[in-house]
């Protein structure tokens, strides 16, 4: 199991992720993956299994994957749970 | 010389005054679509000043490849459907509109509902996709079923 600290996955994100100008990184967001599903499994008329699946990168070797096709839905509720992180530099 | 799609002759006159023409290397002059301009007076009192400057940014920079080659050209005919959604549904008039251009071309528009909940459509070229939180509502339609889209939770 590969793990990238926070403090590192700022940079990696800001290489990785981030397009200026038209998309800046201002925060990252987190959540345990037993959260993750139970959001999933919690979910309106269409509860899913959602999965967390390694898929190692060249330069972040912790890089993983939820293969399932999430719904608007279902991400905007991920996307309320997670805890966000600042850019303490 | 390689010659921008749009560029036309330019007219010139020669030392004698007689009139010639010579290839433009730059772009001239853009020709507007019919119906363009209400259009964007339309897009501009539904957008705002800031939403309709990201559209036309969207459109002006965004419409060859961008990022770093996966992500897709703004699609014209999402910004049609676009247009037709703002031309025809009705808004809360105090709604914070957002838009965003997506990594596959498609527009989307979100805003916040009067207590507070997520409304949020994705405008693609041959569909697109709405969710309102508030009424559970997620759904993918094909452009074509728009205006009963509009009629069911946009009126």
């Amino acid at each position: 199991l590969a793990i990238t600290p926070l403090e590192e996955t700022w940079a990696l994100f800001r290489r990785r992720v981030e397009k200026p100008p038209e998309r800046t990184l201002e925060r990252i967001g987190t959540i345990h993956i037993a959260h993750l599903q139970e959001i999933g499994h919690a979910h309106a008329d269409k509860p899913m299994e959602l999965t967390v699946e390694a898929v190692p990168l060249d330069g972040y070797p912790s890089h993983a994957e939820i293969p399932q096709a999430i719904s608007r839905g279902l991400a905007n509720k991920i996307v309320a749970q997670l805890r966000l992180h600042d850019d303490e530099r | 010389m390689p010659v921008a799609p749009f560029a036309r002759q330019t007219y010139r006159f020669t030392d004698d005054l007689s009139p010639g023409t010579e290839e433009s290397s730059t772009p001239a002059y853009c020709i507007s679509q019919p119906g363009e301009s209400t259009r964007d007076d339309l897009l501009l009192s539904k957008l705002g000043v800031r939403g309709w400057g990201r559209l036309h940014y969207f459109r002006n920079s965004f419409s060859g490849s961008w990022g770093d080659g996966r992500e897709r050209p703004l699609s014209p005919r999402a910004v049609e459907v676009f247009s037709s959604f703002l031309e025809s549904a009705d808004l809360p008039p105090a709604c914070r509109l957002s838009i965003f251009l997506t990594d596959d071309g498609n527009l989307e528009l979100a805003w916040r509902d009067d207590s507070g909940r997520a409304v949020q459509l994705e405008f693609g070229p041959r569909q697109s996709e709405v969710y309102v939180e508030s009424e559970g509502v997620e759904e993918v339609f094909a452009n074509e079923e728009l205006d009963k889209v509009i009629a069911r939770y946009f009126v």
